[in-house]
């Protein structure tokens, strides 16, 4: 009875040290082996560039005062590392920049908790940089204008080890988010290891007086989350944008105003001096249609003239010796040669020097002995010696002063050309001023009719000079005549026939019948 | 008629060119989701506490300084990066198991590398018809190579236990992260040329 009373009492005896040691191995175990990884969490982050390890204990029962953080690397054999900045640390984080230098690396950071001297906890954890790290916004500012507005994003002076060179870049990229409204742009400036300090980008081409909100953010790679920075908004300068697009609309049409007036004051102008017209005939000189003969204008149309045969007569000058008698020189004259308009150059250029040397011609007509008158340039080929028109056989100087102009203007002719008369195939062609000359008509009826001149202008000839009249008398008379026209049918009035008084030739002397125009 | 040779050689050689630089472009897309689905699905591996593992970490040497990026030609560095893929693709087609990962996380990881080996192979084929760099490429290839016959060695030692493949399953996170570093280089310099 004894002993089954004192074993009852022994087996609680019994269990209570071996729950004793049990109890006692267990907390040593548990303070002296691995400290349990599952009893913290830990996270880290790249803010502002630093990489920030912090943790919190899964058990928020146990609030340490102090913490020691230490780490080992699991990519080789490495022992236990204690951070020196992290040595008895009151905060729950710590800085490992340019502690941790490799991204693709594999940490076991270990943090032990103490609370005085009393290791209250001991926690570790893996981390794995590339996929646990995570990538804070940084810090930036905004400045708006009027059309756009400059993000600067603090850089710092130093890049970690980690992101130094093309690391950076290769892990993550900024993106700067514009929103306006509903409208989200976003933009990936480059930035490099190498980017320090503040780096600017402008966001340009934005609707001034616009609210536009940016954010800025760094995007991972890889994997992991994107962690948004907060907004921060402005509405741009309004003011100075549309004042400016007011003066360009004022600018605008004032131009257009000055181009209208300046259109209208050209039709007015245009209008008065006849370019612009109801009628449909205006001036000549504003006939723009016809641009090649603008251009290069038309010769004045020839007058209708024919040409004459210039035929050569070689004699000899005859002197006058005061004799009245015959002074035929039919003897010594070549037969003219008839022209195809039946003009003969004998008589006919006595009766036709030019209009500017007739006045000439016929002042030598009364004066015999005077100089040779002054006869166009055998070269002269502008101005050729050609007959007009038709024209009376009358004029005021005698045969005989035919003659003389004729011998000078022969022997003008002859100095040039000495062949015959006969069969000569020169040919002088000379003008002649109608103006200064009558000219006949030449009718159908009268095509037979050879054209005939007089070419002596009124002014010049004086008739009353009675030597002239006997001369032409004379001539006419002794001659009877080989008249400077062959066409026997020609009527002329000689002198004789006319008053001497009537010496003027006035136009009521004149009477045009058949053709010539007699005096 | 050396000319016209000499001139259609000309033009296949700008065409393919052309189509490289383009092909480039759109592998070096792919090769980074690629990077992106490996790593989130070999860190669904299950290992076993990392802190018991400790005494079993081990130096595998990845040629990081001898294969550094950034100092070698884009043929190279295709060599490289088609080398590392396929070592990595055959080292965990191998009938190994491995508890703690998932048949369709295994199926879907070598799925994703099959393809992108596949595209790396059409690209190193028209990259070698345009120039001749054999000699270096095979080089490297042989230090990729020799450092995952390490690994698989270290696997043969540790009899493929499980802190054997949590350590190898450390060392593969890093050099797909290499992987990473390559990429990001070609794509610089596809942007260059």
């Amino acid at each position: 009875m004894l002993l089954s009373q004192n074993a009852l009492a022994i087996r609680p005896l019994n269990l209570y040290p071996v729950v004793f040691i049990s109890l006692m191995f267990g907390i040593l175990h548990a303070l002296s082996d691995s400290p349990d990884e599952s009893c913290i969490a830990f996270n880290m982050t790249l803010r502002n560039f630093q990489s920030i390890l912090s943790w919190e204990l899964k058990n928020r029962s146990i609030v340490p005062t102090h913490y020691t953080l230490s780490y080992t690397v699991m990519s080789k054999p490495a022992g236990e590392m204690v951070v020196e900045d992290c040595i008895n640390i009151t905060r729950s984080f710590c800085d490992l920049t340019d502690v941790w230098e490799s991204v693709s690396e594999t940490y076991l950071p270990t943090v032990v908790g103490f609370r005085g001297n009393t290791m209250l906890v001991s926690c570790w954890d893996k981390v794995f940089v590339a996929l646990d790290m995570s990538l804070e916004p940084p810090e930036f500012e905004i400045v708006g204008f009027i059309n756009h507005i400059d993000v600067i994003v603090k850089f710092p002076p130093v890049i970690p080890k980690m992101l130094v060179g093309k690391n950076l870049q290769t892990y993550l990229s900024l993106v700067i988010e514009e929103k306006s409204g509903s409208i989200v742009n976003l933009h990936r400036p480059k930035i490099d290891g190498n980017t320090t300090g503040n780096f600017t980008y402008v966001i340009d081409k934005l609707i001034p007086n616009t609210n536009y909100c940016v954010s800025v953010y760094f995007e991972p790679k890889n994997l992991g989350k994107i962690h948004r920075s907060p907004l921060k908004c402005t509405r741009l300068q309004p003011g100075q944008e549309s004042e400016s697009s007011e003066s360009v609309k004022i600018g605008g049409i004032i131009t257009l105003f000055l181009i209208a007036a300046v259109f209208i004051s050209t039709i007015i102008t245009l209008k008065r001096i006849g370019y612009i017209c109801l009628r449909h005939d205006y001036p000549k000189v504003l006939n723009f249609y016809k641009l090649s003969a603008w251009v290069f204008p038309e010769l004045p149309p020839l007058e209708a003239v024919a040409i004459v045969e210039v035929i050569h007569i070689n004699r000899k000058k005859k002197v006058w010796d005061y004799e009245y008698g015959d002074e035929s020189d039919s003897d010594n004259e070549a037969v003219p040669r008839a022209s195809a308009g039946g003009y003969t150059m004998h008589g006919l250029t006595g009766l036709c020097p030019l209009a500017s040397t007739s006045s000439a011609s016929l002042e030598n007509c009364s004066n015999p002995d005077a100089e040779e008158p002054d006869l166009p340039e055998p070269g002269v080929e502008s101005e050729p010696l050609m007959t007009p028109g038709p024209g009376p056989c009358q004029s005021e100087c005698t045969d005989g002063d035919y003659e003389r102009r004729g011998n000078q203007l022969q022997g003008h002719f002859s100095e040039e050309d000495n062949s015959s008369t006969e069969g000569s195939e020169d040919r002088i062609v000379f003008n002649v001023d109608l103006n200064s000359v009558f000219v006949r008509v030449q009718d159908d009826d009268d095509a037979e009719v050879p054209p005939m001149l007089s070419c002596l202008p009124e002014e010049a000839v004086d008739l009353e000079d009675p030597n002239e009249m006997e001369t032409s008398l004379l001539v006419a008379s002794g001659e009877g005549t080989q008249p400077p026209f062959p066409n026997p049918s020609v009527e002329c009035l000689w002198p004789e026939d006319a008053p001497s008084d009537e010496s003027d030739t006035s136009e009521s002397d004149v009477d045009i019948g058949d053709g010539y125009i007699t005096r | 008629m050396i000319k016209k040779q000499f001139f259609e050689i000309v033009l296949v050689l700008l065409a393919s060119s052309a189509i490289f630089s383009l092909e480039l472009k759109l592998v070096l897309f792919q090769q980074r989701r690629v990077n992106r689905e490996s790593l989130k699905l070999l860190n669904k591996l299950q290992t076993s506490s990392i802190q018991q593992c400790l005494p079993h970490r081990k130096n595998f040497l990845l040629p990081q300084k001898s294969v550094n990026p950034h100092q070698y030609q884009k043929g190279h560095a295709l060599a490289v990066l088609h080398e590392m893929l396929q070592q990595i693709f055959n080292l965990f087609r191998a009938n190994i198991p491995l508890d703690g990962w998932e048949e369709s996380h295994k199926e879907k990881f070598l799925i994703e590398l099959h393809q992108q080996l596949e595209y790396l192979e059409a690209l190193i084929g028209l990259e070698a018809e345009q120039k001749s760099g054999t000699l270096g490429s095979e080089n490297l290839r042989l230090q990729v190579k020799m450092y995952f016959r390490r690994i698989l060695d270290y696997l043969e030692y540790q009899e493929y236990s499980s802190c054997a493949w949590t350590i190898v399953q450390v060392e593969i996170n890093r050099c797909l992260l290499f992987v990473f570093r390559l990429t990001g280089k070609l794509s610089t310099q596809g942007m260059d040329s």
